[in-house]
């Protein structure tokens, strides 16, 4: 409830308005000191989730990421072959790889948005074939190219969001102040998201998906990439959090050092292929040459070259 | 035996012929007139008139030149392009497309219109007497293609389009929009101002006839309505108005087309002038598109001019073009606050009361106290 009086406290005049509107404060003045305002909406909220706790929790089904034997294949080409992977919930999974190993082709797999040739994928134990509709509303995915509507506003496609994940119009307004102070999106809420930098949109996109109450099934695709320092560690943060709350997250990069501090556990690819599996302990068993996440990365994906 | 009889009047024929019925009975004309200590109100349709000055009903149009039978062979020649549109449908499959028969059906009844009036002009040297069957002709030639043509042509676009499950969850997603701009309203109350000041009935202006002069408002709205109104001498006796109108004309299809045009314009002018304010669009876009609206306007007024200087009306119309007028306003008055901006920033210092007050909007305080109100009357 602390959190929740906090973000009240950093609301703006706007935004404390449209909270006190969304709560049925009755104001019949046309001004009103902010303190009390404040202090009404904080008791009101009191009140509101005395019944229930702020952003009501739910259980993730384990494993809450399966895929079993996925193959895709671009005509001749086999992008992806015979994967197995299991992210269950509270933990962090990183699919490690060079360019073309198919960690994208995976990840569109698993967001729905392309068929598998073969195999299966399940997301909280929905199968994408079968339900792609509940399996897609449980899963927040970042592309590795983000695109978006350009044509709303940052703040528009938050609320739409919202909506159509049928979030509560209340914890949508304090989880929306929440995150977007997070990834410092403030200033932009008004800009048209056509008018964003990769790094922005990037950052919108992950608004938009905390938006929705955890715990959450995330498949993000570069996340850290576009991202400045502040918003890098702000996410590094955040995920931590919400691992450590019971969210299953799958990343993919092929920038070591975050993974190395990141990830639970590691999938390495290459050309389509598993080439080496486990936490980084079980890693090192596997490549006795290897000492650190890199080597055991080149060890795996062609041998480390001679100096 | 009853179960027959509907079904053959729920047959085409019968429905089309109770149609047309309906359409040569309604009356297309309707003018209501105030003079000192009376009103004068007239309507007239295809085969009828009715005067409130003249004692009882007159059933029958009086055609002075032409007669009765060659009305209603006009009528007929009219009429038949759109009831063969009619029966063609019914036998064309739901994928096969109607637009081109539809298009097809216009051009033919135009050109019949356009052909029987003018032999009618060329043969009698002008209207004459039979004034009102033209005008309620007009209107029947714009209702007639509305409800045998284009109607059919659009539902049959619709059902096309959108399959049965799929227009349930539109009319849902239709409803849901409509809840939300419901909502979204209180909040462009300016930009809604802006609007409704940009597209009014698009021509007031000064009316001029051989007897005086008259302030008058004429809006062809969509093709469908003429509105007008006048109210002559206004200029010598201000306080008692010698004569004032109300003229509703249903369908005119001379102006009612070009009308289209200039609303369409119309609202394209507002919209952009309310890109331009909010800094969207430039200002020789804004500009051009002005002009394009200013040109139908002009040719309107002017023509009207030339007709009364050639003797075949006794009245001109000048237009007064008020949405052109508020928007190069509202361009001008956004510019100066450029131009102020730029050239000396000043900055303002905020009082102490803004960090610490919030300001409520007007309507959320009547909200709440509606609100109030109706629990105290609960309780």
């Amino acid at each position: 409830m602390n959190s929740v009086k906090s973000i009240v406290e950093r609301m703006n005049n706007d935004e404390l308005i449209r909270l006190a509107r969304q709560l049925e404060v009755s104001l019949t003045n046309r001004k009103v000191k902010r303190d009390l305002l404040v202090e009404t909406i904080q008791s009101e909220l009191e009140e509101h989730y005395r019944e229930r706790i702020p952003w009501k929790k739910t259980r993730l089904k384990d494993p809450a990421i399966q895929i079993s034997g996925l193959t895709k294949k671009f005509g001749n080409t086999i992008a992806v072959r015979g994967l197995n992977l299991v992210v269950r919930p509270g933990q962090i999974v990183g699919l490690v790889g060079p360019n073309g190993a198919g960690k994208t082709t995976t990840l569109r797999v698993l967001a729905g948005i392309i068929r598998p040739t073969e195999g299966s994928v399940r997301v909280n134990g929905f199968d994408m074939n079968v339900s792609p509709l509940k399996a897609k509303q449980t899963l927040g995915y970042i592309p590795e190219r983000p695109t978006c509507y350009p044509n709303l506003k940052v703040r528009e496609y938050l609320t739409f969001i919202a909506k159509i994940y049928r979030v509560p119009p209340i914890d949508a307004t304090l989880r929306m102040k929440e995150y977007v102070d997070l990834f410092q999106l403030n200033d932009l809420l008004d800009a048209y998201i056509g008018t964003l930098s990769k790094g922005n949109l990037q950052r919108a996109l992950l608004v938009g998906i905390f938006v929705r109450p955890p715990p959450h099934i995330l498949a993000l695709d570069e996340p850290i990439y576009g991202l400045d320092p502040r918003g890098a560690w702000s996410l590094k943060v955040l995920l931590k959090k919400l691992r450590d709350e019971g969210s299953a997250i799958l990343i993919s990069t092929h920038i070591l050092e975050i993974a190395e501090g990141l990830c639970d556990r590691f999938v390495i690819m290459n050309e389509g292929d598993v080439v080496g599996k486990g936490t980084l302990e079980e890693l090192l068993v596997q490549t006795p040459n290897a000492h650190t996440i890199e080597e055991i990365f080149l060890e795996l994906t062609g041998g480390i070259p001679g100096t | 035996m009853l179960a027959r009889v509907g079904e053959k009047l729920r047959s085409f024929w019968p429905v089309q012929t109770l149609k047309l019925i309906v359409l040569l009975l309604i009356p297309y004309r309707v003018s209501i007139e105030f003079v000192p200590y009376d009103t004068y109100i007239h309507l007239s349709s295809i085969f009828w008139q009715w005067y409130s000055y003249e004692p009882g009903w007159f059933i029958a149009q009086r055609f002075g030149l032409m007669s009765p039978w060659t009305a209603a062979a006009n009528i007929s020649v009219i009429t038949a392009p759109s009831l063969y549109f009619c029966y063609r449908l019914r036998s064309m499959s739901e994928t096969e497309s109607s637009s081109w028969l539809a298009a097809s059906t216009t051009a033919v009844s135009f050109i019949c219109f356009i052909l029987i009036s003018y032999s009618y002009w060329f043969e009698f040297g002008g209207w004459g007497s039979d004034t009102m069957y033209w005008h309620a002709l007009q209107g029947f030639l714009t209702i007639l293609l509305t409800l045998f043509v284009f109607v059919p042509t659009l539902k049959r676009v619709s059902n096309k389009c959108i399959p049965k499950r799929q227009m349930r969850r539109a009319k849902r997603i239709r409803d849901r929009l409509h809840q939300t701009l419901v909502k979204l309203l209180p909040q462009h109350v300016s930009r809604m101002m802006i609007l409704a000041a940009l597209v009014p009935p698009y021509m007031f202006g000064l009316f001029v006839d051989t007897y005086g002069s008259g302030l008058s408002l004429f809006s062809p709205l969509a093709g469908m309505f003429s509105f007008y109104f006048q109210v002559d001498r206004f200029l010598v006796t201000p306080f008692l108005p010698y004569r004032a109108s109300f003229l509703m004309q249903l369908g005119s299809t001379t102006i009612g087309f070009l009308a289209l045009g200039i609303l369409w314009l119309q609202l394209l002018y507002a919209h952009e002038v309310l890109r331009y304010v909010e800094g969207r669009v430039g200002k020789k876009r804004v500009t051009l598109i002005g002009l394009t609206l200013l040109v139908p306007i002009v040719f309107l007024g002017v023509s009207s001019g030339v007709t009364m200087m050639l003797g075949q009306a006794n009245s001109a119309f000048i237009p007064f073009p008020v949405s052109i007028l508020i928007g190069s306003w509202l361009v001008q008055r956004k510019d100066r606050l450029l131009s102020n901006g730029d050239a000396e920033p000043v900055e303002v210092e905020p009082s102490p009361s803004h960090e610490n007050e919030v300001s409520v909007p007007i309507i959320y305080i009547l909200e709440s106290r509606l609100k109030k109100l109706l629990r105290r009357h609960k309780s």
